[in-house]
């Protein structure tokens, strides 16, 4: 070995408070600087640009008709509900490529034993990758959507400013938040409960993709009655978005039921985390 | 003082991992021998705060470990058995991180990450991700990772599995000067006795759960009282003369053998000795290898 010095520390450390900062710092730039997370970012945000010309097409009088004529006027914020739903859509994609990679995929290396052997619990190691989970997936919801938001508020028209109203950035970030909240808490709880990265993207995108071929097919059917509806993980989604963007229920086949059935996934994913955190603890 | 348990137990279910088990560990470096199942990881992931103490009471550096695991876990540093890497990353990055996990500035663990994996002897790789890392140098960045936020007290796990003779040379050499000259203490659970006379002062033996003895190394043999002799002169006699005056005697007639003295008795023996006209060639007191000492102390327990 070499004769380096080896020199002590004038006072020991002090556990930090809030060592989970630390874990979001390095897992965030991890995760941040994979080919597939910047590729997907990108292709998410191309509704973002086509949404940016469209709005401003029509603030300067030049579109009018076609599925984006009523973009102004009928939603409030002057978002197109496609633009809504791609964004969705881009975060549920993203979250199957980040979320197992976050614990799953880590654990084989023992990077879990790393953490919890250091000043770090179980809750705070999975906070901190639920956390980088959920800011990424703001970047598919929360930055496109203000990004439209506010720019659609520099390019329209004087009279059409009042379907803009301030308001509409904080529905745009309570929805941002629940959206990706909701779904880097269920792919961090199968994530800390499973083990293999390939099963849990399979489970979640079964869980989002999955459930929404079956409600079309019960829908089809007319087996489920209006309940039918419930059974999808996006549409209850989407009647969610509405209520919190738009102030009103998208669909009234199943009206609240997407809260109760949102409500029910996210007590099965604390119920997964406990089990995660049981699992993580015994290393 | 280093450890300090009392009457600790622990089971896995209905199996005992540890019994009962009370042990004053002073400070310095500490080996920790024991067959399969002895409760030695037990022991270290009790120390660890990774499993709660159903029974009794397990102080570390005067600190409860039940109520202070979070503040004890910043002063100790981990080398666990297992793989423990975080992917993709390099080996100074991922130094660097653990330091600030243990709750190091940035600057700070990126300074310290730098220096103790030249310390280490990683220095050249430091830039390096270590995925690509062998079996030796990952040994080594487990060391820096445990090294990093200068704990107190160092738990190795198997530190020189899977490294080459010449690199685990390398790695005793480093961990007794830690030891030695930079004040750590050191708790060395392995299989290897080579290992831990090399590096430890003393030796807690566990077996099934329950300490079997706490073998001090550099005392060990000092007080026992059998003695290798070698003896000319008129021996027979003499055998029946010290026979005669209590003393245990196993010497054939070339005057080579054992005797067993008590603390004191050596002078009375040569006294008798120059009486007897008979000359003390040697008289050297035979130790116990700590081969010994542990087979000893662990076929007690079954």
């Amino acid at each position: 070995m070499p004769a380096f010095p080896y020199e002590s520390l004038p006072t020991p450390p002090q556990p930090s408070p809030r060592p989970w900062l630390a874990l979001f710092g390095m897992y965030f730039r991890k995760q941040i600087r994979r080919k597939s997370v910047i590729i997907l970012l990108l292709i998410a945000n191309i509704p973002t640009v086509v949404g940016a010309v469209f709005l401003y097409l029509i603030g300067q009088g030049k579109l009018h008709g076609g599925p984006f004529s009523e973009v102004i006027p009928t939603i409030e914020l002057g978002l197109a509900r496609p633009f809504v739903d791609s964004f969705v859509l881009s975060a549920a994609i993203l979250a199957a490529v980040v979320g197992p990679a976050a614990l799953a995929g880590e654990r084989r290396a023992g990077a879990t034993h790393f953490h919890i052997i250091r000043p770090m619990s179980a809750w705070e190691f999975l906070f901190g990758h639920w956390l980088v989970v959920a800011v990424i997936l703001l970047f598919t919801t929360l930055v496109p959507l203000t990004m439209l938001f506010l720019f659609a508020r520099l390019v329209i028209s004087p009279e059409l400013l009042a379907a803009l109203p301030w308001i509409g950035l904080l529905r745009i970030m309570a929805f941002s938040f629940l959206v990706s909240g909701f779904m880097s808490l269920i792919v961090i709880s199968l994530s800390a409960a499973g083990n293999s990265r390939r099963g849990v993207t399979m489970l979640w995108l079964l869980l989002y993709f999955g459930t929404d071929i079956i409600g079309s097919i019960a829908r089809g059917t007319g087996l489920g009655g209006k309940f039918a509806r419930c059974i999808s993980v996006p549409e209850n989604l989407d009647q969610i978005s509405s209520l919190v963007l738009e102030n009103q229920l998208r669909h009234s086949d199943c009206g609240y039921g997407a809260v109760v059935v949102l409500g029910f996934l996210l007590l099965l994913s604390v119920l997964g985390l406990i089990r995660g955190a049981r699992h993580i603890a015994d290393v | 003082m280093l450890l300090e348990a009392h009457s600790l137990s622990f089971s896995y279910g209905n199996t005992p991992a540890l019994s009962d088990l009370t042990v004053s560990l002073p400070n310095g470096a500490t080996g920790l021998l024991g067959p399969n199942g002895a409760g030695k990881t037990t022991f270290v992931r009790i120390i660890m705060g990774l499993l709660r103490i159903p029974k009794g009471k397990l102080r570390v550096h005067g600190r409860e470990v039940a109520t202070e695991s979070k503040a004890l876990k910043a002063v100790i540093g981990l080398v666990p058995e297992g793989e423990i890497l975080v992917p993709d990353i390099t080996a100074v990055q991922y130094t660097a991180y653990a330091g600030r996990i243990s709750g190091l500035s940035s600057t700070e663990a990126m300074d310290r990450a730098h220096m103790v994996l030249h310390y280490v002897g990683l220095g050249g790789d430091r830039y390096r991700k270590i995925d690509g890392y062998s079996k030796g140098m990952r040994q080594r960045l487990k060391l820096a990772q445990a090294l990093v936020h200068d704990p107190k007290l160092l738990i190795l796990d198997e530190p020189t599995d899977g490294m080459d003779p010449k690199a685990r040379d390398e790695m005793l050499d480093l961990l007794k000067e830690l030891g030695n000259d930079h004040g750590k203490d050191l708790l060395l659970c392995t299989h290897l006795l080579d290992d831990v006379r090399r590096v430890c002062r003393r030796v807690l033996v566990l077996s099934q759960g329950r300490k079997m003895g706490l073998v001090d190394i550099e005392m060990q043999g000092k007080d026992t009282d059998l003695y290798a002799v070698t003896m000319r002169g008129p021996i027979p006699p003499f055998i029946d003369f010290l026979e005669s005056h209590g003393f245990k005697v196993d010497v054939d007639t070339d005057g080579e053998g054992q005797i067993a003295l008590s603390r004191g008795a050596a002078d009375q023996f040569i006294q008798h000795a120059v009486s007897q006209s008979v000359q003390i060639r040697r008289l050297v007191p035979l130790r116990e290898s700590l081969e010994e000492v542990f087979t000893r102390l662990v076929s007690k327990d079954t």
